[in-house]
C-alpha cells in the first residue's frame, strides 16, 4: 500500500512539473507581449524592454519557468533600488495590471472559489446521490418517474440559463439578495450566515445540473449492481433487503461515482466562470476571465492554469486512493 | 493424408507484463514454452487441458493474433512466423478460426448475409455465381435456411450462431480451421449437432482442423490424434485411441479420471486419481517437470530435471521421467 | 413416502411478464426429497432448472414473478408451505435450513469483503455472537472445506483465491449454519475438471457430515452419474421424466432423456460413428406450442395415433416404481424405441 502510494505521489508530482512547463510554452508562444501591453499610451521601445526586464521576460521560457517554480518556495524580488520590491513565498508572479503580487490576488479570490465549489458539491452529492438511490430502490414507481423528470429538466438546463433563471426570478425578483450586495464576500468565519445566504443561491444553480447528471449515474448503478450475483448471494444467505442495500449494494455501486465527483469537484475548485460571473463573485473563475479578456495579465492567467491543474491532479490521486481503500481488488495486488 | 498442413516447431510465446510506468518488476508468463506440433492435411488435432494451459494462447499464435517470441510456423509449406500483417492476408483465406462464443464475434448491426460476403470482399474475391449464391449456398451447407440472409445475428439460436461462424470460416476454402471451444457455450443436444456438422464438412471439403477445447470427450469424439498441455508445455501427444485407453502421462491419466462418465454403474465403481491443489502460476512455474508439484509418482528427478517430450512408441510422444503403463 | 420427506414442491409454476409476453419458465414442477438425498435437476439452458430453484430459495421478487404451486418444508417443528409464508419468515430460513452456491464463485462473493467476514455474516445473521465468535466460526468452516492456512487466510479477498478455492469458500458459508437442504446451482461447470472433481468430492463429504438433502442443478449428465441419487430431467419448464439415477441411464423412458444420453460422447469408449443427435430448438417458452413441448423434436411421435402429441399436454405418469415420464408414449412403445 505504501508503495502504491508513494509511486501515485512521485506520478503526480511529475505530472505537475510537465504541465507547468506547458503552460509556459504555450503562453511563450502566444501573439500578445505582456511588456507591450503594461507599457500604456506613451510608449517608447525603452519602456518596453525596460518592462521586459522587470517581469523577467527577457529570458527563454524555460529560465523563466524556473524562476517561477523557484518563486513558488523562496519568494520572488522585481526591479532594483527604489523600484524595488518583494512578494514572498509562496510567489507566483506580480501583475503590473493590478499592481499586486499575484499570490495575494489569488488568495482574495481562492476563498471564495473554494466556498462555492465545496456548497455546491455537498448540495449535488446529496441530492444526485440521494435520489438516485431512491429512485433505483423504488424503481417504475412514481418517485422514480417524478426523478426522472428532474433528471430530463436537470440535465438540459445549462448553467447559464438555470443560474440567470435562478437570479432573475427568485433571487432578484424576492430581494432575497440585494443587488447591491450582489458579489459581496462575507467570511464564514466572521459571519456565517451572511456567507450562507450569499451563496446558497449560486450553490443551488451550479448543483442542479450536477445533481442530474448524478441522480441518473447513481439509479444506473445501484440498479446494475443489484443485478450482481453477489448481491444474489447475500439474499441466499437470507440478509434483509435494507442491509442488501446499504451494506452490499451501495459501495460498490458508488465506488466509480466517487471517481467523477472527485475530478467534477476539482474543476469546479479551478473556477466556475459562469457561475461566478453571473452572481459576480470575485473567485477564481472570474479572475480568469478578466485576467485573459481584458488585461491580458498573462501572471494571473498563468497561476491559475496551473492552479486549476494542480487541483485536477491532486483531486485524482486523493480519488485513486480513496477507491484503492474501497476497493481490495485495487489495493492488493 | 500425411502431407503436414501447420507444423510448429519449439514456439514459444511469452507475455511480458510490467506493473507500473515507474515500477522495474516485471513479470514473465510462459504461456507457451516451446511446443512442437503437426497438423497434417484432413486431420483433425485435439489440443486439450486446463484453463491457463496455453492452448488457446497456441491457436492465437498460429494466426498471428499474438506475435510469437520464438521459433517457427510453417503453414502449408511456407514459413510464416515472421509475416506482418500484409503478407499474413493471403495467408488468412486459407487459414481460419472459429470462436467458443458466436456471438460476440458476430457484428450485431450486420446481416449474417454481409458476415459472409464481408470474407470474399475483403480478399476480393469474387465467387462464382456471385456472392449472394456463394453466401446461399454456404448457409445451405451448414445447416441454416438460405432465404435467412437478411436477418440478423440476435434472430438466431446460439448452435446457428456457430453455424453462422462456421459458414464465415468456409467461405473462402480454408485448409485448416483453429475452432478454439467451439461447442462449449452450447447445449448438450446441440453440441451434437455442430460437431456432426464438423465431421461432414471434414469430409466433403478435406478441411484440417486443430480443435482446441477442455472437454475431453468432445475431443475423443472429433479428432484422429490429441495433444495434452500443461503450465505451456506439452505433456503428451497419441493418437485418440491410444490416448484415451492407454494414457501414458500421469497428468492425462488423472485429466481422464476426473471426467465423469455418464454411466452410473461404471463412473461409481472406477478407480479415481483426485489430483491434489491447483494449477501452479504460469508466471512462477515449478521447476523441472511442471506437472511435479501435483504428481504422485513424483521424485526428487521430476522436481529437478524437466522430463523431453519422447517417442516411446509409434505415434505416441510423452514427457515424462515415469511413464504410465506400457 | 412423504413421512420422511423433507422438501416437497407441488405443481410449482413460475412465469415472467415480459414485454414479449409471458415467459412460462416452470411449468408443473413436482417432486420431493428426503434429507441424506441428491436429487439431479437435468436439463439444457431455458428448461427452468435455475428458476425453480430460486424460487424455493424464495429469491425471485415477487413483484415481478407470478408464482403458484406449493413448497413445503417440513421442519421437526411442523410444516410450512413457503410460498405463502411472509418474506420475513422465508428469509429467516435461507441460510439457516436451506442454503445455495452457485456457478461462477468469482462473481458470487462480494468482491469488496473478505471472505472471513462473508462467512461470519451469514453465521451472525441466524446466530448470537458478535464478529470475534463469526471469526472463529468463518476458520473452522474454511478448514472444513479443505483451504490451507485458514487462519491467515480468512482475511484475503475472493480475487485472491483460485476458481476451486472460491468455489470452497461458497460451500463453506452456504453450511456455516447447517442447514438441511443444499441447493447447488451448476456449483463446477465454470471449473477445470480436475478441480471439479474435488468440489464434488468435497460436497459428498459435507452431505455426509451434515446428513443435507441435495439438489444438484446441471447440464452434465457425466457429474448426474457420479453425484445424484434421483435425477429430474427438465424440458421447456416441465419435468419430462423423474427416475432413480440407474433406472434412467439404463432404462431412459421419455424421448428427450433417450436422445440426450445418445448424444453425448464418453472418454471411455472410442466411437468413430456420427453423434446421435436431437434435431431442431428447444422452443420459446413465450408460445409454447400445444401439446408436448418436445413433440416437434421427438422422433416417435409418428407412434402415437390422432396426433395427441401435438394436441394435448401429456400429464406425468407412473412408468414404473418410482418413475416417472410425461409421455403419450405406452409403456411398451417406450421399451421398444430404447
Amino acid at each position: 500500500m505504501l508503495k502504491f502510494v508513494s509511486r501515485r505521489l512521485l506520478s503526480s508530482l511529475i505530472i505537475l512539473i510537465v504541465i507547468s512547463a506547458t503552460v509556459f510554452i504555450i503562453f511563450n508562444y502566444l501573439p500578445f507581449d505582456p511588456a507591450r501591453l503594461a507599457c500604456g499610451k506613451h510608449c517608447t521601445p525603452e519602456i518596453v524592454s525596460g518592462n521586459r526586464h522587470r517581469l523577467g521576460l527577457d529570458v527563454s521560457w524555460w529560465m523563466q519557468w524556473w524562476e517561477y517554480l523557484k518563486g513558488i518556495f523562496v519568494g520572488r524580488t522585481y526591479g532594483q533600488g527604489a523600484a524595488m520590491f518583494t512578494c514572498p513565498a509562496p510567489a507566483f508572479g506580480y501583475s503590473f495590471n493590478q499592481h499586486a503580487c499575484v499570490s495575494t490576488i489569488l488568495a482574495s479570490a481562492l476563498p471564495v472559489t473554494v466556498s462555492l465549489a465545496i456548497g455546491a458539491f455537498i448540495m449535488w452529492m446529496f441530492l444526485g446521490v440521494g435520489l438516485g438511490v431512491i429512485s433505483a430502490r423504488f424503481r417504475n414507481t412514481w418517485i422514480d418517474r417524478a426523478s426522472n423528470i428532474f433528471v430530463l429538466v436537470g440535465t438540459s438546463l445549462p448553467t447559464f440559463i438555470s443560474g440567470l433563471l435562478i437570479l432573475l426570478f427568485i433571487v432578484l425578483k424576492f430581494n432575497l439578495i440585494s443587488p447591491l450586495d450582489l458579489g459581496q464576500w462575507h467570511s464564514p468565519l466572521t459571519a456565517p450566515w451572511e456567507w450562507f445566504t450569499s451563496f446558497f443561491w449560486p450553490w443551488l444553480s451550479l448543483a442542479l445540473i450536477y445533481a442530474a447528471t448524478y441522480t441518473r449515474f447513481t439509479r444506473s448503478n445501484v440498479i446494475e449492481t443489484s443485478s450482481e450475483d453477489f448481491i444474489r448471494t447475500a439474499r441466499a444467505k437470507g440478509v434483509s433487503e435494507r442491509k442488501v442495500l446499504w451494506k452490499h449494494t451501495l459501495r460498490p455501486a458508488l465506488a466509480p461515482i466517487l471517481t467523477i465527483a472527485g475530478l467534477d469537484f476539482a474543476g469546479l475548485l479551478g473556477g466556475a466562470i459562469i457561475t461566478e460571473q453571473i452572481f459576480q463573485l470575485p473567485g477564481l473563475g472570474r479572475l480568469t476571465l478578466q485576467a485573459a479578456l481584458q488585461d491580458y495579465d498573462l501572471p494571473i492567467i498563468v497561476s491559475t492554469t496551473i492552479l486549476a491543474a494542480t487541483f485536477v491532479v491532486v483531486a485524482n490521486l486523493i480519488v485513486d486512493l480513496a477507491y484503492a481503500f474501497l476497493d481490495p481488488r485495487i489495493r492488493v495486488k | 493424408m500425411n502431407q503436414p498442413v501447420l507444423e510448429l516447431k519449439n514456439l514459444k510465446k511469452h507475455f511480458i507484463s510490467s506493473n507500473g510506468v515507474f515500477s522495474r518488476n516485471k513479470t514473465t508468463v510462459k504461456a507457451v514454452d516451446g511446443i512442437d506440433m503437426t497438423v497434417n492435411s484432413g486431420e483433425t488435432v485435439g489440443l486439450v487441458g486446463e484453463s491457463g494451459c496455453g492452448k488457446t494462447t497456441v491457436g492465437r499464435t498460429v494466426l498471428k493474433l499474438y506475435e510469437p517470441t520464438s521459433g517457427s510456423i510453417i503453414f502449408d509449406g511456407e514459413e510464416i512466423t515472421n509475416f506482418s500483417p500484409r503478407q499474413m492476408k493471403p495467408v488468412r483465406s486459407k487459414l481460419q478460426m472459429i470462436f467458443q462464443d458466436p456471438y460476440s464475434s458476430l457484428n450485431p448491426r450486420h446481416t449474417i448475409g454481409s458476415i459472409i460476403a464481408s470474407s470474399y470482399e475483403i480478399h476480393g474475391i469474387h465467387p462464382e455465381g456471385g456472392v449472394k449464391k456463394a453466401v446461399q449456398n454456404l448457409l445451405d451447407r451448414v445447416g441454416l435456411n438460405p432465404e435467412h440472409i437478411n436477418r440478423f445475428p440476435h434472430e438466431f439460436s446460439g448452435g446457428q450462431r456457430q453455424r453462422i461462424g462456421i459458414a464465415r470460416a468456409l467461405a473462402l476454402r480454408p485448409k485448416l480451421i483453429i475452432a478454439d471451444e467451439p461447442v462449449s457455450a452450447l447445449d448438450v443436444s446441440i453440441q451434437a449437432q455442430v460437431v456432426n456438422l464438423l465431421d461432414d464438412l471434414q469430409k466433403e471439403m478435406g478441411l484440417s482442423y486443430l480443435f482446441i477445447a477442455h472437454d475431453l470427450s468432445v475431443v475423443q469424439h472429433i479428432s484422429d490424434r490429441v495433444i495434452v498441455m500443461y503450465l505451456g508445455k506439452i505433456m503428451e501427444e497419441a493418437k485418440t485411441s491410444q490416448l484415451f485407453l492407454n494414457p501414458r502421462h500421469p497428468y492425462t491419466k488423472a485429466l481422464l479420471s476426473a471426467v465423469p462418465i455418464p454411466d452410473p454403474e461404471i463412473e461409481r465403481n472406477r478407480e479415481r486419481i483426485v489430483l491434489s491443489g491447483d494449477l501452479p502460476s504460469p508466471a512462477n512455474p515449478p521447476s523441472g517437470c511442471v506437472f511435479s508439484t501435483r504428481c504422485w509418482k513424483a521424485t526428487e528427478k521430476c522436481h529437478q530435471i524437466a522430463p523431453p517430450l519422447v517417442e516411446i512408441s509409434i505415434g505416441s510422444k510423452v514427457a515424462c521421467h515415469f511413464p504410465e503403463g506400457n | 413416502m412423504s413421512a420422511h420427506n423433507y422438501l416437497e414442491v407441488k405443481k410449482l409454476n413460475v412465469s415472467f411478464p415480459t414485454e414479449d409476453g409471458l415467459v412460462a419458465a416452470t411449468s408443473d414442477l413436482t417432486f420431493s426429497l428426503a434429507r441424506g438425498e441428491t436429487l439431479a435437476i437435468v436439463g439444457e439452458s431455458g428448461s427452468g432448472k435455475s428458476v425453480s430453484s430460486l424460487a424455493i430459495m424464495g429469491l425471485h421478487n415477487r413483484a415481478r414473478t407470478n408464482i403458484s404451486g406449493e413448497v413445503i418444508l417440513n421442519l421437526p417443528t411442523g410444516s410450512l408451505e413457503l410460498l405463502s409464508s411472509s418474506e420475513d419468515t422465508v428469509r429467516d430460513l435461507r441460510g439457516k435450513e436451506m442454503a445455495m452456491i452457485f456457478q461462477d464463485p468469482m462473481s458470487s462473493l462480494h468482491p469488496y469483503f473478505s471472505v472471513g467476514a462473508q462467512i461470519a455474516e451469514a453465521w451472525l445473521l441466524h446466530n448470537k455472537g458478535n464478529k470475534s465468535d463469526g471469526l472463529k466460526r468463518a476458520i473452522e468452516m474454511l478448514e472444513l472445506v479443505g483451504i490451507p492456512l485458514p487462519v491467515e487466510r480468512v482475511h484475503d479477498f475472493p480475487h485472491q483465491f483460485s476458481g476451486g478455492m472460491r468455489q470452497r469458500v461458497m460451500i463453506a458459508m452456504a453450511l456455516v449454519n447447517n442447514p438441511s437442504l443444499l441447493i447447488a446451482d451448476e456449483p463446477t461447470t465454470a471449473l477445470d475438471v480436475t478441480v471439479q472433481a474435488q468440489i464434488l468430492k468435497l460436497l459428498r463429504d459435507m452431505q455426509k457430515e451434515f446428513n443435507m438433502a441435495i439438489i444438484l442443478i446441471t447440464h452434465d449428465l457425466g457429474v448426474v452419474a457420479e453425484f445424484a441419487d434421483r435425477v429430474n430431467v427438465m424440458y421447456a419448464g416441465k419435468n419430462v421424466e423423474e427416475a432413480p439415477v440407474r433406472d434412467l441411464y439404463y432404462k431412459p423412458a421419455h424421448p428427450y432423456t433417450l436422445g440426450l444420453l445418445r448424444s453425448i460422447p464418453r472418454v471411455d469408449q472410442i466411437d468413430t460413428h456420427r453423434l446421435q443427435t436431437i434435431p431442431g430448438q428447444p422452443p420459446s417458452l413465450i408460445n409454447l406450442p400445444m401439446g408436448c413441448a418436445f413433440a416437434p423434436r421427438c422422433p416417435y411421435k409418428e407412434l402415437v395415433p390422432n396426433n395427441l402429441c401435438t394436441t394435448k399436454n401429456p400429464e406425468l405418469s407412473n412408468f414404473a416404481d418410482n418413475h416417472l415420464t410425461r409421455c403419450h408414449l405406452t409403456h411398451d412403445q417406450i421399451e421398444s424405441v430404447r
